[in-house]
């Protein structure tokens, strides 16, 4: 169980950061969308065009390696309890 | 005879007070470019937004670009930033209140400084404008460029377009948005850049 609960926390921690890397490695907040610029050809303005878009971003990673700390952590506690009560049967 | 060269002369006057007159631009904008950008630049983070509701009527001469005058209206539920919480917070009672404060207006009031160029004219321009419930006085540097009959090549119709740019900063806390609070993270100093242009059919 406990090495069980490791590879899972090792597993989530390397997909996050490699999801994190693979769309952009942004060292900002979470994003659901992207503002494109567009512009207009008589005006010159530039136009926002808002596209829905998952970006994750610096906070993603964070909960994902948080997660991932907390799995590893609890997986020594759940580990022993399991051994005193194998031990004790 | 008489007849005839009277009403040329009454058509002629006419007609000059015709093209003399300020014409109305409408900033309603059915292909949604016109835009405001928002910036704060804070020591933990830097956030940048846009709005697109934009209305309102400028009324300006080509003839006289110091006399212009007008209302521009944003919407405050068009503001937008990528991050859904942020957008969120944004928009809650705690910022903008939006629900309580639909719209952020800026009235034109008086022109100074004002130079022209071929079509293009820059200008301080001073007047009111209203966010959040609070109104204030504020000058800021303008730029018009008039683009006559430039509509058609737009939207088809026959018409003339004024395109209005203007970068200018207000601090938040001058319109109540907690002042004095969380300035590590959005900053009291708010950078706005704004881009539209107003449609007047012939």
């Amino acid at each position: 169980m406990r090495k069980f609960l490791q590879t899972v926390a090792v597993g989530l921690a390397a997909a996050s950061l490699l999801v994190w890397l693979a769309l952009g490695s942004n060292v900002i907040w979470t994003r659901t969308s992207v503002t494109k610029w567009q512009k207009d050809p008589v005006t010159e303005i530039e136009g926002p065009v808002i596209e829905k878009k998952f970006v994750p971003g610096i906070d993603l990673l964070v909960l994902g390696l948080a997660g991932a700390l907390a799995l590893f952590v609890g997986s020594v506690f759940v580990s022993k309890t399991e051994n005193k009560s194998i031990g004790s049967s | 005879m008489k007849n005839t060269s009277l009403r040329m002369l009454i058509l002629g006057l006419v007609g000059t007070t015709l093209v003399a007159a300020p014409i109305e631009f409408d900033f309603k904008d059915p292909k949604g470019v016109n835009n405001v950008i928002f910036k704060t630049d804070a020591p933990l983070e830097s956030i940048n937004g846009t709005a697109t509701g934009i209305s309102g009527k400028v009324t300006f001469d080509p003839d006289n670009p110091g006399a212009v005058k007008g209302k521009i209206v944003v919407q405050s539920s068009s503001l937008h930033v990528g991050n859904p919480m942020q957008k969120e917070h944004l928009h809650s009672d705690k910022w903008l209140d939006v629900a309580k404060y639909p719209e952020i207006t800026f009235e034109a009031e008086s022109a100074k400084n004002v130079k022209t160029q071929g079509d293009v004219t820059t200008a301080d321009v001073t007047g009111k404008m209203s966010l959040h419930g609070v109104t204030r006085t504020i000058t800021a540097p303008v730029k018009m460029t008039f683009l006559k009959d430039k509509l058609k090549a737009r939207t088809g119709k026959e018409g003339d377009l004024l395109v209005v740019r203007a970068n200018f900063k207000i601090k938040r806390s001058d319109f109540g948005i907690n002042p004095g609070q969380l300035e590590d993270k959005v900053s009291d100093e708010i950078e706005l850049n704004l881009s539209i242009a107003g449609a007047a059919q012939h």
